[in-house]
């Protein structure tokens, strides 16, 4: 055996043990501290971790408590919230692409109790650009298309077969760009600062703060787009045929029923959002949708 | 299955409230009673145009997450599936709605009750909680404190779902296709007849799951807090921790959840203390409730006295407390000072003394020349083999079908319980494999004492003196030889000495673990036999001898496997130079080197004295 052999022998050898002796001790700990723990009273490590808080749990439970539902022949999987009746069966698909919902989450309308609901669920297939944003104080886009939500790619009429409410994997975006190779109308300098804003929040003063939203914010219209203007029967703000919508749903949203419904929550609505004087013309109160 | 929108027709309440007038609520009632059970569409109002939508949600001041969503397709599939909306939330009658107050789950709803003509309300329910465990008010009327902690409706129910089941030839989850080719014969609404065979099957059975029994009543009784104000114990851990628990967590729908030990006759609502008389868990009554039909019915009243809830809590449970330490100890004190030598000598290992480095390549040499002359060294038998081949089968089957057991909500548990047929089969071939090694075991010693008896017949010298002397000389005896090893070995691997031990045929390791079955397979055995004979065991045991079986058949094989997979295994083949297997295991050769190292003074006793010298 060469010199050389023999060095890279002691070498593996020292290896070997040493893995061996790291894989014993480790075992000896993890040993001697399950025994021990198995002595005295379950409560007391359960009270260790201090006490459970009810909004932290309802918080976890949006994202990641789930519940089985045992039904012999089959069973699935939901979301666990907290006194909620209903099944919800499971959640929607997260949009991963529009980086509103980074900050504002999936639930982004709190202020008008009317309507944040309804706002919200909306939310599951309009993307926020639609209602907030113009390309030019003024000019509201005109031509729509949808985004795929795992990406924010353009992508084709989704399907809205009965039964998939609104969940269609993609969003209506407004669209820039030639008739030929439109693209969807994105924020992109907003995007990499709120990016960069979101990194370093920490570190920012507060003026530092208010500026950096005001510019994240900045073509964000301060009237958003209202019910009514998508749900009339004169002048509908998206072109429901052209997004895929069929002959018959077409009409439906923008019928007496739905504008009826339309015009009773906004009697109470009043759009205020980024209004300095909205919070004193704002509608408060819970309890009601 | 989605519901069909054909027509709008209210239900007489919703006519009511309509302000219609009686003749028009009469004749639109009528005409209703009239009309196919189809027709009656449960969303009438069309409250699913906006409630269909998953994202019909808020988040309120508090912080609460509020989402007004209803899956229609789970809704249909329940005993609530005929139900209006309005039957529930009936404050809700305009558009937009506004100070929505929670259901009131025991108002009367708008469906009849089917048996008696009447509008079908859930405010029995009341009666039954009054006086239970539950209720917000004590059995002489006072209020019970932190009455925030009791339980409301929906703290323990969200809403039903059918578990219809088939009774045919056999029992099993599902509607029974033949039953309902039969109940068209005379209702021919196919739809309403498997809806109403779904209702009344999952009514004849638990119409919920054990799990979600038990993690419903987890969510309080697990909380620690809670559990202090009203002065509990921790009755889930200790819950699942019992063979019941284990078992529900497995899958098994036999198993008992809460609800089958605590609730007076399935009345879930009626559950009282068990310092209650009326209480099913009463000292008085466990007997009962243990040996039920369904349950332990053959075993003997003393299974009353088994701690479904025992923990090992020295102030509540002293004689668990006392096993469950002794194990802790015991197996601490055996594998702790074993392991801490086994890692310093294989440090020892890289840096050897030259005394022992000398005296190893000496005896390699002795031990080469007979090699060479015998064609190889045998140390083990076939006979011996094969009994190690069955001894490592069986141990494995034990451990795989023993540990998911005692660590069943561990991620990797189901799907190993699952190789061997999930909580049905396992347990079945966990006391196949246990009976087994208790046969091999009875059937090594019984071989090893038979050639004794023929040795000693053989050369005439059978009595029983010379037997006990015989047995004693056995090599795998301890000998006064093995305690002058242990204390030369410790001074070897802390360098207190150059001399290393030379083991004779076993070591005292070896000695060690071979003596450890006799006490190991001998409990396990024992208290496997009664836990699994639970119904005779009990007839003539009482019912905490069981309490302390489990303990110990659970930390005995706690040791068993810390042992082998700590000890054993790495201190057999996981010396250098022997990894990942020794050979000997399958031809029982060992090598000279090998038998340098670890059985020198096996080459030192066929050495004459002097050539050693």
């Amino acid at each position: 055996m060469s010199h050389n052999q023999a060095v890279w022998k002691k070498y593996l050898l020292v290896l070997y043990v040493g893995a061996w002796s790291v894989i014993l001790v480790a075992a000896c700990i993890w040993l001697t501290m399950f025994l021990v723990g198995t002595l005295g009273d379950p409560f007391d490590d359960k009270q260790k971790h201090g006490p459970d808080l009810d909004a932290f749990d309802s918080v976890v439970a949006l994202t990641e408590e789930k519940v089985v539902r045992y039904l012999g022949e089959w069973e699935f999987l939901e979301p666990k919230l907290p006194g909620h009746f209903h099944h919800v069966g499971r959640w929607y698909q997260p949009d991963k692409w529009n980086f509103c919902v980074q900050c504002h989450g999936p639930t982004p309308h709190s202020r008008a109790p009317q309507q944040r609901a309804f706002l919200n669920m909306h939310n599951l297939f309009i993307s926020c650009q639609v209602c907030h944003v113009q390309e030019a104080e003024g000019v509201a886009p005109t031509r729509f298309g949808w985004v795929d939500i795992s990406d924010g790619k353009l992508c084709a009429n989704p399907s809205m077969a009965e039964g998939v409410w609104g969940e269609y994997g993609a969003k209506i975006v407004p669209l820039k760009g030639t008739a030929e190779n439109p693209q969807p109308a994105t924020l992109d300098e907003e995007e990499a600062f709120a990016a960069k804003f979101r990194k370093q929040v920490d570190k920012l003063n507060d003026r530092q703060k208010v500026v950096g939203n005001k510019l994240i914010h900045r073509r964000c219209i301060e009237e958003p787009v209202r019910c009514a203007d998508c749900h009339n029967s004169e002048k509908a703000y998206l072109p429901y045929t052209t997004l895929g919508y069929s002959a018959e749903r077409s009409e439906f949203l923008v019928s007496a029923e739905v504008a009826d419904l339309v015009a009773r929550y906004e009697t109470f609505y009043i759009p205020n959002l980024l209004r300095t004087d909205g919070q004193s013309r704002q509608q408060t109160g819970e309890g009601s949708q | 299955m989605k519901h069909s929108k054909i027509g709008n027709y209210d239900t007489p309440l919703d006519l009511k409230v309509a302000g219609l007038r009686p003749g028009a609520i009469l004749l639109a009632f009528t005409l209703a009673l009239l009309l196919p059970q189809a027709l009656y569409a449960v969303d009438s109002e069309n409250c699913l145009m906006c409630h269909r939508f998953r994202g019909l949600a808020r988040v309120d001041k508090d912080g609460d997450y509020r989402l007004f969503y209803v899956d229609e397709e789970l809704f249909s599939q329940g005993p609530h599936a005929r139900v209006s909306c309005k039957g529930c939330h009936a404050d809700i009658d305009k558009i937009p709605h506004d100070g929505a107050k929670p259901v009131d789950c025991l108002r009367s709803c708008h469906i009849e009750e089917p048996t008696r003509e009447i509008i079908f309300t859930h405010s029995k329910v009341r009666e039954h909680l009054e006086g239970s465990v539950h209720a917000l008010t004590a059995d002489d009327g006072t209020l019970r404190s932190h009455g925030d902690d009791f339980p409301r409706c929906k703290d323990c129910h969200d809403i039903p779902l059918f578990r219809p089941v088939s009774l045919f030839k056999t029992v099993r989850a599902g509607v029974s296709d033949r039953a309902i080719s039969r109940c068209i014969v005379c209702h021919s609404d196919e739809h309403f007849t498997r809806y109403f065979y779904s209702h009344v099957t999952t009514r004849m059975h638990k119409a919920r799951d054990s799990r979600e029994v038990v993690t419903m009543c987890s969510s309080c009784h697990a909380d620690p807090a809670l559990a202090k104000r009203h002065g509990l114990s921790d009755v889930v851990s200790s819950y699942l921790e019992t063979y019941h628990g284990k078992a529900v967590l497995f899958g098994s729908t036999l198993a008992p959840d809460c609800l089958d030990c605590h609730s007076s006759k399935g009345n879930v609502h009626e559950m009282r203390a068990k310092t209650d008389p009326r209480s099913s868990v009463h000292p008085d009554n466990r007997a009962a409730t243990c040996n039920a039909e369904d349950c332990h019915s053959s075993a003997g009243p003393a299974l009353a006295s088994f701690d479904v809830h025992a923990t090992r809590n020295a102030a509540t449970h002293r004689l668990e407390f006392g096993v469950a330490m002794f194990f802790v100890i015991m197996t601490l004190a055996i594998l702790l000072p074993i392991l801490t030598l086994n890692v310093l000598g294989l440090i020892r290992e890289l840096i050897p003394s030259h005394e022992a480095e000398a005296e190893i390549e000496r005896l390699v040499e002795i031990a080469e020349k007979r090699a060479a002359a015998e064609g190889g060294l045998q140390r083990f038998t076939l006979s011996y083999r094969l009994q190690h081949v069955f001894l490592v089968t069986v141990f494995v089957v034990l451990c795989l079908t023993g540990l998911p057991m005692k660590f069943p909500e561990a991620s990797w548990a189901p799907p190993i319980y699952q190789l061997f047929g999930g909580i049905r089969g396992a347990p079945i071939v966990h006391r196949i494999a246990g009976v087994s090694l208790v046969l091999g075991f009875v059937f090594h010693v019984g071989m090893i004492l038979l050639n004794v008896t023929r040795s000693l017949a053989r050369e005439g010298k059978l009595s029983i003196v010379n037997w006990i002397k015989a047995v004693l000389a056995l090599p795998m005896i301890p000998k006064p030889q093995d305690a002058k090893d242990i204390v030369k070995l410790v001074k070897y691997v802390f360098f207190l000495s150059p001399e290393r031990p030379n083991y004779g045929r076993f070591s005292w390791k070896e000695k060690l673990e071979y003596l450890g079955l006799f006490w190991g397979i001998g409990l396990l055995a024992v208290t496997g036999v009664l836990l699994w004979a639970e119904s005779i065991s009990t007839r003539v045991l009482p019912g905490w001898v069981l309490n302390v079986c489990y303990l110990a058949h659970t930390y005995e094989s706690i040791l068993a496997a810390a042992h082998i997979t700590l000890v054993h295994i790495p201190g057999v083949i996981g010396r250098p130079g022997v990894s990942p297997l020794s050979a000997m295991i399958i031809n029982g050769n060992i090598s000279p080197r090998a038998l340098a190292e670890e059985h020198g003074g096996e080459i030192i006793n066929w050495t004459p004295a002097e050539e050693v010298k």
